[in-house]
């Protein structure tokens, strides 16, 4: 059976200006399947481009992009609103800017309930106090009449969440979405992805830069750097044993792993900008194990185990 | 022991919030609320906490940013806030912050090396023709190439961006620093390189710092003494050592087990801590905390709990925790 998210070969350019370049990834039924980079590496531009919300001035080309068989290339009106919402849905990191101020929480989770299935205002409300309720939502009745202003940013990301899950989606695209919580409110939104996924089957594409909730949250994971996805492989693996110099020298520099007496294991320049990636490996000019060939030859992708997916020279057979 | 560098004395700070018609405040929220803690020279004492518990708050309080509704700020034994014009400019000489988002503080239309210069000239630090080298021995010391000094903010990456900051700080020679969520802003592969910089420049100019962070893992490695605040108390507080290794307060507990660990093999089962931090213009009754505590008891409702010693340095605002 075939991946429930299959993207292949997919660029994004604004101009000249290539933000996303190339990247392939699969999400399984029932999967939780981690992006992880810095900033400017293109994640949620991935994101945005599955969802086909760029701007129009974006160029989006991809040899395939298709959820459970349809490809979402050439959907349009009527067919690309389905999709949305009853297909993929997106939840974005700030709840507060995601709800109207002057609408209360029932009336914006349940409007969704309205447009997909077309229920009346009623059916949509008690649709959505039962969303909020399936979201772990303590109350959901009074928080439904209530107004965003009167709810916790946590309690805010569970009713975002409720408002994308109200057409049904087979995959959800949660686009950093406990970065602006507190630790301990976050826990119980990773715990409520997880819950998801086990009773519901639904498969989660969650974009992050956090390497710990990566590492409780998602059973696969793809490292992304400069608009490419350069390691790819299932959680315990790459935290195990990384590939990719880029994602060893992530996991080395966490101070958790870090050994206690020393300095933090740095890696040395910054994250280039979409526009600045240098010529060959684009991680070379920071690697620690960069040799001639980085500098000048791009690295293919290659499959050096089950699953498992690297973008390196060193990887290669005669490599170094 | 040695004698303290900073001290707050039972540190208080009310904000207004909701005015009605007339701009009276209908409600107030206590962002600090009886903070007593000191910090030693060449120490770093760390702020955790919550949003909302006040640690920002304290920070600015500390460098008399703003003006505490109560209590008192020692620095160096001499009272903060009995000074005025001319001696506090001289004393503010001592005591620097470096933000969380270098965009925010540096002016998009200075080059960099003129917002460092500036600070030089405020505080006559050094002779006017003297500048232009002492900027460039800055930079070097933060680890930035001489020539970034002729560039704007926006050309810079945050990392370097941050690195200017950190130099602007260093140019009036201050023994204290307040870093409020100085890295977190940053990229992980980029946040490792400040973070030794900041450890390097303590070692090397004796300084002392406030590291005010949410990012408890980066807490265990930088600080030698750790104020965990809950509403603007302080209810645990402990060398950084022992509070890790064998938290007291339930409430420093739960924080410490909610950090998601690195590691897929030891899945957490997560919700270590239920509901959200409460509302801080209507804290509820007794002990803060016990809403969301798995030991609340009935005396933990009726009354207030004040921090108390519980073993050498190390104080909690817990009766059960005391023992």
């Amino acid at each position: 059976m075939s991946a429930l998210l299959e993207v292949r070969g997919l660029r994004v350019r604004y101009g000249t200006r290539l933000v996303v370049d190339g990247a392939d990834l699969e999400v399984g039924r029932g999967e939780i399947f981690g992006l992880v980079g810095e900033s400017g590496c293109g994640k949620s531009t991935l994101a945005l481009a599955l969802l086909r919300l760029l701007p129009d001035e974006a160029g989006v080309e991809a040899e395939r992009l298709a959820l459970g068989g349809v490809d979402l290339r050439s959907l349009r009106g009527e067919e690309l609103r389905r999709i949305r919402g009853a297909g993929l849905a997106l939840v974005f990191q700030e709840p507060s800017a995601s709800f109207n101020p002057v609408l209360t929480i029932g009336e914006q989770v349940g409007e969704p309930l309205r447009w997909h299935r077309g229920l009346s205002r009623k059916e949509a409300l008690a649709g959505a106090v039962e969303l909020l309720r399936r979201v772990g939502l303590p109350a959901p009745e009074a928080r439904a009449r209530a107004y965003p202003h009167e709810l916790s940013g946590g309690m805010l990301q569970r009713a975002l969440i409720a408002a994308a899950l109200a057409g049904g989606p087979r995959l959800l695209v949660a686009d950093e979405p406990t970065t602006a919580l507190d630790v301990t409110v976050q826990a119980g939104i990773l715990d409520l992805l997880r819950d998801l996924r086990d009773r519901e089957g639904l498969a989660v594409l969650l974009i992050t830069h956090d390497l710990g909730v990566l590492a409780q949250t998602v059973d696969r994971l793809g490292v992304m750097y400069a608009g490419r996805i350069v390691e790819e492989g299932p959680v315990g693996e790459v935290f195990a044993r990384p590939l990719h110099p880029y994602t060893e020298a992530l996991l080395a520099s966490l101070p958790a792993r870090a050994p206690r007496s020393a300095r933090l294991p740095a890696i040395p320049g910054s994250v280039p900008a979409p526009g600045a990636w240098p010529g060959g490996c684009r991680f070379h000019p920071r690697c620690a194990r960069a040799f001639e060939r980085c500098a000048v030859e791009e690295p293919r992708t290659l499959a050096p185990g089950p699953g498992l997916r690297v973008a390196c020279h060193l990887h290669e057979e005669g490599g170094a | 022991m040695t004698a303290p560098l900073v001290e707050a004395r039972d540190l208080r700070k009310v904000y207004p919030t909701d005015r009605g018609l007339l701009g009276r405040p209908r409600r107030r929220v206590r962002a600090v609320d009886g903070v007593s803690l000191v910090v030693r020279p060449r120490e770093t004492l760390a702020l955790v906490g919550e949003s909302g518990s006040g640690k920002s708050t304290i920070g600015r309080l500390l460098l008399r940013l703003e003006e505490p509704g109560g209590g008192d700020v020692l620095f160096e034994g001499e009272s903060l806030l009995a000074l005025r014009g001319a001696a506090l400019r001289r004393r503010r000489r001592r005591f620097q912050m470096v933000f969380q988002d270098p965009w925010g503080s540096l002016n998009p239309r200075l080059r960099v090396g003129a917002a460092v210069a500036e600070g030089l000239r405020i505080h006559g630090i050094v002779p006017r023709h003297a500048v232009g080298e002492r900027v460039r021995e800055l930079f070097r010391s933060v680890g930035l190439p001489e020539d970034a000094a002729g560039r704007f903010p926006h050309e810079l990456s945050g990392g370097q961006r941050q690195r200017v900051g950190i130099a602007r700080a260093l140019a009036s020679e201050p023994v204290f620093v307040v870093l409020d969520e100085a890295v977190a802003a940053l990229d992980v592969s980029v946040r490792a390189g400040i973070v030794n910089l900041l450890l390097d420049l303590k070692e090397e100019r004796g300084l002392a710092y406030l590291f005010i962070a949410h990012d408890l893992e980066l807490v265990e490695r930088v600080a030698d003494r750790v104020a965990v605040l809950y509403l603007g108390r302080i209810v645990e507080e402990a060398d950084a050592a022992d509070l890790f290794r064998e938290p007291l307060h339930p409430y420093t507990r739960g924080l410490l087990a909610a950090i998601p660990v690195p590691d897929p093999g030891r899945r957490q089962s997560r919700i270590a801590l239920p509901g959200d931090p409460p509302d801080a213009a209507s804290p509820p009754a007794g002990c803060a905390f016990h809403p969301r505590c798995p030991l609340a008891e009935a005396r933990c409702r009726a009354e207030d709990q004040v921090l108390a010693e519980a073993g050498p340095g190390r104080r909690v605002a817990c009766w059960k925790a005391v023992g």
